[in-house]
């Protein structure tokens, strides 16, 4: 077995997706509104039956059973605002496949609600700024322009990568 | 001369070939069957081919089915010729062996 | 059958066969007398050399061969077992394994350096060959055919005979003496052609008195003939009576095997006939054992393809005759070998995939039990509970057979080692004895598999750092020889592996200072020596003053630890300064399906281990509430309280109980709200995502209703009490996990 490697950090205007245009689902979270590239999205379920985990940090809801698999389920709003999202109506959780050291693992990500999958164009993402978003940096994949706005493109290996949340809840 | 003096021992002469055969194979038989210690005299025998030899040998079995030995009690210089030739030669030692 | 799926099975075949070979090869080492090693080597090359023929794997076959050779004089005691027979016999069961991995990656060309590797090895064994007049191994029989016709022969006893007569064999029909022929006339004949040796008369087929016919022939003859002869001139001299007998006439130096065909062929009894061509001085002894035992391994597998082929070994006692031993012990060892034989047949090869599947669906079975069995219980119908029971109980029965059939005993493990013991301790020119205890301890397979590398490593740190040189042991006062133990055992549903070494122990003191220098420790901090030993286990941690090629390729003890880790085990280290050091692997026996006892919690569920429970009891809050034992009937038990535990604030309910657990000998009570019985637990892994933020829990499971328990991890809830009790009470919980 090798030793784990940390993954580096990616250079900052890499786009997500590759190169041409890619799809993203754009939800929205605490008011602002992010996209995630299709091809690590597994399903969208509806928020319910989560089963809480005591002694985890507050950005980890608890879990849930997916079809007989058990897998976390990770509150983005207090993930990067610290604030535990309100559920509403329209609550769901993003089911992201990531690849993690040679192992596969489901994490469940809840979101306010959403939106539509895009189409955005490696022309029309830009590099993420140095301040202003109010996430970290290097979550940001990049900037989506749909319609006049911005998509906070994020990098779901970097959100939620597991020694990172280790160390953030420590 | 043999030590068993019961009875005399079965001597055979001229030629033990296929031509005797059928009538050796009867005198011998008879004689395994009625002998207690059967021994066989064939210092006279003056040719022995393979039909003689498979006498002897049905004979010897016989005997020794009835749990008796049959001895060779001297041999002729064919008769020694044709059992060296087959590495039978132990059969006459056993029996020269026996003799006082 | 397909080509692919046979050649796998000659490929872990010859694999088992080449562990085998390494075993014996290394207790010839301190016992050279020891047959059945010596057999053992033989039988390994004698086998494979015959399988990679059938596969058209020439260099195999042509490598082994010589090997074979080597090992055929060493059996019969032609070749005494020296030190560097083995030590190249090792290197040639390498280059054996090397060549089998060639085959497994469907390299057919070799490279430039594996041949100079396969010739140097060959000349070294062709060494212990020459000497000997009559080469076996470069004999070839006077019919033209190649040494053993390696290329086109299908069978494996190429090894030609010694005896350098011709032998012919004549058996008369019976009419032949009506047609005038006589068979004493073509016995005088041949001896004229040569030299007789040996005249055997063959008279089996004279009948009983009654049924003789006097004119008829019923004899035969088995001759051993000397003298420089061809084959047609042998013929010859039967040319007339060619249709009038069975004739066969082998020339010097032929395959034994053909010898044993011939046996086969006549209708004699084959024993008799085996005893028989010995006396003719055509066969030795050792040649129709080997002959015999080959024929009866051979023809018992294609005994159910072949409907003709003759049973060997069917001794018929002829009128009273004395069996001569040499054909008792081969027929005695006919007899070990097929009981060998039926004994492999009764174990099968299972692809590890399919056991996987089936040990998920267990496992989904367990679950959907478990549901069922709640739902039962819900309807409080007596004979719907009773029926679900029942199933249960089934379920939980196929549950531990299936996760039988995936265990394995570690000897297996443990027994490669001492190849490595022996090879790392001549390099680095120590005397290092390893003894191995516990060998029939069973893990999982899975297990076995990912604790390989680990142990590698350990074993390979004592031997390199922990035992010291023969100089310094002998100055300190210990023997020469270093000891080196493996053990294994059982405990508390788990499986201890101790690797221990009587070296001088770790050095606290360059542990420390290195420790300092990495930042690991403020300089000046007080930690205690289990503390210091345990730094060790740190990432980027390396005292070894200059990196070994055995210990230090980049791996360190850290990663030794996340292997463990990895498969929810821990690793334990005691050292004792000059006396040794000792590391424990604790491991859990399964990583799929546990007993488990339900608990509730505040809100939630959590699974302890039933392994590890003792005793429940009911508890009052109030008893709990100022201190953190109690006096369970004269003992004092410490207890954690899960509510606390887990941060939850609410005020606790009215009753309460508590739930006694045991591992390592050491005892813990847990105070829960609710207890919900026993259940079957199919164990999800954590994750990376909650593996990082481990707490107390080992795993999750899936209850019955389809909600999620974690199942709490008893060891780590254990070392918080211990942590709590030795006066650290402020201190976060996740430390002790940093200093196991």
């Amino acid at each position: 077995m090798d030793s784990a490697i940390l993954s580096q950090d990616p250079p900052a205007a890499e786009a997500p997706g590759g190169e041409g245009s890619g799809q993203y689902l754009t939800f929205s979270v605490a008011g602002q509104m992010y996209g995630i590239g299709i091809l690590a999205i597994k399903e969208i379920i509806q928020y319910g039956n989560v089963s809480a985990v005591p002694m985890m940090p507050d950005f980890i809801r608890g879990v849930i059973n997916l079809r007989g698999a058990v897998v976390p389920v990770l509150d983005l709003a207090a993930r990067f605002h610290g604030t535990p999202a309100t559920l509403g109506r329209r609550s769901c959780v993003v089911v992201v496949e990531l690849s993690e050291d040679e192992q596969d693992q489901d994490i469940g990500v809840l979101v306010d609600s959403v939106s539509a999958v895009l189409e955005i164009s490696a022309n029309d993402i830009e590099s993420p700024p140095a301040f202003g978003t109010g996430i970290r940096n290097d979550f940001i994949a990049g900037m989506g322009k749909v319609d006049g706005r911005f998509v906070i493109l994020l990098d779901p290996e970097r959100v939620l990568h597991s020694q990172d949340l280790a160390a953030s809840a420590a | 001369m043999t030590t068993h003096d019961t009875e005399a021992p079965l001597r055979l002469e001229g030629d033990l070939t296929i031509y005797q055969a059928a009538e050796l194979k009867r005198r011998l038989m008879e004689f395994v069957a009625r002998a207690e210690a059967p021994g066989l005299d064939l210092a006279e025998v003056t040719d022995m081919d393979t039909a003689g030899l498979q006498l002897l040998l049905l004979a010897r079995r016989a005997a020794a089915a009835d749990a008796k030995p049959l001895q060779l009690l001297g041999a002729s210089p064919a008769v020694m010729e044709v059992l060296a030739l087959c590495n039978l030669d132990s059969w006459l030692d056993a029996a020269s062996a026996s003799d006082p | 059958m397909n080509l692919d799926s046979a050649q796998q099975t000659f490929i872990e075949e010859s694999r088992d066969l080449l562990a085998t070979m390494e075993d014996a090869l290394l207790t010839l080492e301190s016992a050279p007398q020891d047959a059945d090693a010596t057999n053992a080597v033989f039988r390994a090359m004698h086998t494979i050399k015959g399988a990679a023929g059938i596969f058209g794997f020439e260099v195999i076959v042509d490598f082994t061969h010589v090997a074979e050779s080597v090992m055929d004089r060493v059996r019969d005691g032609e070749l005494a077992v020296d030190d560097r027979l083995i030590a190249l016999l090792l290197l040639c069961q390498d280059h054996i394994a090397t060549l089998i991995d060639r085959v497994d990656g469907g390299e057919e060309a070799l490279d430039a350096d594996l041949v100079t590797a396969g010739d140097t090895l060959t000349q070294g064994l062709r060494g212990y060959l020459d000497g000997n007049a009559t080469d076996r191994s470069g004999a070839a029989p006077a019919e033209g055919g190649e040494r053993g016709g390696m290329r086109t022969a299908r069978s494996p006893a190429g090894a030609a005979v010694r005896t350098e007569a011709w032998h012919v064999s004549v058996r008369f029909d019976q009419g032949l003496l009506r047609n005038g022929f006589d068979p004493l006339a073509f016995v005088r004949f041949l001896a004229t052609l040569g030299e007789l040796r040996h005249v055997a008369l063959i008279d089996d087929a004279l009948p009983s008195p009654e049924s003789m016919d006097p004119e008829a022939c019923y004899l035969g003859f088995e001759i051993s003939l000397a003298g420089d002869l061809d084959k047609a001139t042998i013929e010859s001299a039967f040319e007339f009576v060619e249709a009038d007998c069975t004739l066969t006439i082998l020339p010097p130096n032929s395959q034994v095997e053909a010898y044993i065909q011939l046996i086969q062929d006549l209708p004699e009894c084959e024993r008799r006939l085996g005893e028989i061509l010995v006396a003719c001085g055509s066969l030795t002894e050792r040649e129709l054992e080997e002959g015999l035992n080959f024929q009866a391994a051979s023809v018992a597998s294609a005994a159910q393809t072949q409907a003709g082929a003759q049973p060997l070994g069917e001794i018929l006692v002829s009128q009273g005759r004395v069996q001569p031993e040499v054909v008792d012990a081969a027929l005695a060892k006919q007899r070990r070998t097929r009981d060998a034989k039926t004994r492999e047949a009764r174990a099968i090869r299972v692809d590890a995939a399919k056991l996987d599947d089936l040990i998920n669906l267990v496992g989904e079975l367990v679950i959907a039990g478990s549901a069922a069995e709640m739902l039962a219980q819900r309807t409080r119908q007596r004979a719907l509970v009773e029926a679900n029971a029942g199933i249960s109980q089934l379920v939980g029965a196929i549950r531990d057979s299936a996760l039988r059939l995936r265990m394995v005993e570690i000897g297996e493990t443990f027994n490669r080692f001492r190849r490595v013991v022996r090879d790392v301790s001549q390099e680095l020119g120590k005397d290092i004895g390893l003894m191995i205890t516990g060998a029939e301890t069973e893990l999982d397979k899975s297990v076995v598999e990912r604790i390989g590398d680990p142990l590698m490593h350990l074993v390979r740190n004592a031997m390199d750092h922990g035992l010291e040189s023969p100089e310094r042991r002998l100055a300190a006062g210990k023997p020469a020889q270093g000891a080196l133990r493996l053990n294994a055992y059982h405990e508390s549903g788990s499986i201890v592996i101790e690797i221990a070494d009587d070296g001088a122990g770790l050095d606290r003191a360059r542990i420390r200072a290195k420790a300092e220098e990495r930042g690991l420790i403020q300089p000046g901090q007080s930690l205690s020596d289990q503390e210091i030993d345990h730094l060790i286990f740190e990432p980027g941690f390396s005292t070894a003053s200059e990196v070994t090629n055995l210990s230090g390729r980049g791996v360190g003890m850290d990663v030794v630890r996340r292997n463990i880790d990895a498969l929810r085990g821990s690793i334990g280290l005691e050292s004792r300064p000059g006396e040794g050091t000792t590391v424990s692997i604790r491991l859990p026996l399964t990583l799929a399906i546990i007993d488990g006892f339900l608990v509730g919690v505040g809100e939630g569920a959590f699974v302890i281990p039933l392994d590890c429970v003792v005793e429940c009891m009911r508890c009052d809050p109030s008893e709990t509430q100022d201190q953190d034992y109690i006096n369970l009937r004269g003992q004092v038990l410490p207890f954690l309280r899960l509510r606390s535990l887990f941060g939850l604030s609410d005020p606790p309910p009215r009753r309460q109980n508590i739930v006694v657990i045991q591992f390592a000998g050491q005892r813990l009570g847990l105070v829960v709200d609710r207890l919900l019985g026993e259940c079957q637990t199919v164990i999800k892994p954590l994750g990376r995502l909650l593996s990082h933020l481990r707490g107390f829990f080992a795993g999750s499971t899936i209850l019955g209703s389809g909600d999620v328990a974690m199942i709490l991890d008893v060891q780590e809830l254990i070392r918080t009490a211990v942590a709590r009790d030795a006066g650290a009470g402020d201190r976060h919980p996740q430390v002790p996990a940093a200093i196991q």
